[in-house]
């Protein structure tokens, strides 16, 4: 199981990603987290929702209302804004620092 | 799809208003819905798509704190399954304390108006075995001795229990509503209770242990000295006694662990309706269990101790049946404890 507190710094990283793609709404969002990581990780729709809430606050994201292709439910979609894909490479560079000092420290089993 | 729906707005409902939250809620019962007939569609059956859709859910609390906003006052959100007066008895240290000390004598005090009582039939046995037997006094004269001391031991019995009773009214209040602790009482509290529990488990032990001596003791006495009825008829009196003294202990235990958990229980419950009572929506409904399994519990031990000692002096004195009688005792003590061990493991769950 994978810690919350650990994910927590990447979890608008990690939406992010996804926008990166192309517009998507939230449900499809937390689909893509659970398939690609192979249900190694599964984020809760509170979690999912307020990173929602604060990458919109803090300008990487936009929202709209709409309706699926078949004009039923109504959806918020989203969108990577240009502050967000900037954002997004911030966190990458971060990650690959901490993935590299990390490792120093984590040894093989022989 | 329903039930979502409702444990959704269950948990919203003791929020403050705020339409950033009803935008929230409604989001959120978008993606779960979606989320829901996905899984339908895939084959699962509506309890497994109910319950991944739920257990995905998260915690409220962490989108209350990303959009800023307090959680509503701990006094009674309306949707509490358990209506949690307002009034809850708030206590100091002092009070916790002095409370903690009262209810250990009055658990001694129960504990022996209990044993007097189980002595008592003892005391009618021995007393009438001796007074004829031994002292070789007239049969009346040894019959009336024996219930004199009968009745007198039920009387200072029914005394002790009769002023517990009236000394308790005092501390009613402390029973009938929840308590609230400042937080460092109800740490001092807490570490008295685990302290306590070892004390605890050696008094339960030694009271079972007592009552299999008493049990003993009839087999005992009867392989040794078999056939002299005066033996027969003291080691009744004997079996009698230790169960006294056991179940004394027992009591005695039971009443002041109890007064621990009452503090504390409560007060755990207290807090948990509160702070959390929105993510809790299951757990709350085993705030009723967790009294009603204790009490049922506490019932069926009164009931079933004093009806076995009348079931086995019936069987002993009127069936004659001295020799086997005595396993009323092993089977009440079976069912008492099976009763006990699953309304530990109702609370369990619940808690």
């Amino acid at each position: 199981m994978i810690s919350s507190d650990v994910i927590r710094g990447y979890n608008d990283t990690i939406i992010l990603c996804l926008l990166l793609e192309g517009e998507s709404y939230g449900y499809e969002i937390s689909k893509q987290i659970s398939a690609r990581s192979e249900g190694k990780y599964i984020i809760k729709e509170t979690t999912l929702y307020s990173a929602f809430t604060r990458l919109e606050k803090n300008g990487f994201i936009v929202s709209r209302q709409g309706g699926d292709e078949s004009g039923g439910k109504r959806r918020t979609y989203y969108s990577i804004t240009q502050e967000g894909r900037q954002y997004y490479a911030e966190k990458r560079e971060e990650w690959n620092l901490t993935k590299e000092v990390i490792n120093i420290f984590i040894k093989e089993i022989e | 799809m329903e039930i979502i729906t409702t444990y959704v707005n269950n948990l919203f409902n003791g929020l403050p208003e705020d339409e950033r939250l009803d935008r929230a809620k409604e989001d959120l019962l978008a993606i779960m819905e979606e989320h829901y007939n996905d899984l339908k569609a895939e084959g699962k059956s509506e309890n497994e798509a109910i319950g991944a859709v739920i257990s995905q859910f998260g915690n409220i609390d962490e989108l209350m704190e990303e959009l800023d906003i307090k959680p509503a006052q701990p006094e009674a959100p309306a949707a509490q399954p358990e209506s949690v007066p307002d009034n809850s008895l708030h206590l100091t240290e002092d009070e916790a304390l002095s409370y903690i000390k009262y209810r250990k004598g009055f658990g001694w005090k129960m504990a022996i108006g209990v044993m007097l009582c189980i002595l008592a039939p003892a005391c009618l046995i021995a007393m009438e075995t001796i007074l004829s037997n031994v002292a070789r006094l007239k049969g009346n004269m040894a019959d009336g001795f024996s219930l004199v001391s009968l009745f007198v031991l039920i009387a200072i019995a029914v005394t002790i229990f009769v002023v517990n009773g009236i000394q308790n009214e005092k501390y009613e209040r402390y029973e009938k509503q929840l308590i609230t602790l400042p937080e460092s009482t109800a740490k001092l509290v807490e570490k008295k209770a685990d302290e306590y529990k070892k004390p605890f488990a050696l008094s339960i032990s030694f009271g079972i242990l007592f009552i299999f001596l008493g049990l003993i003791t009839i087999g005992v006495v009867d392989a040794l000295f078999g056939g002299i009825d005066l033996a027969e008829e003291l080691s009744a009196a004997g079996l009698l006694a230790f169960i006294a003294m056991g179940v004394m202990l027992m009591v005695k235990a039971g009443i002041a662990n109890d007064s621990y958990k009452h503090l504390l229980n409560i007060e755990k419950k207290v807090k948990e309706v509160s702070a959390r009572g929105a993510s809790c929506a299951a757990s709350e409904n085993g705030e009723p269990s967790r009294s009603k399994t204790g009490v049922f519990a506490a019932i069926f031990n009164a009931v079933i101790w004093p009806l076995t000692v009348i079931a086995y002096l019936i069987w002993s004195f009127v069936g004659g049946g001295w020799n086997i009688s005595w396993i009323v005792f092993p089977v009440a003590a079976m069912l008492s404890g099976v009763v006990g061990a699953v309304c530990v493991a109702i609370n369990g769950e619940n808690n």
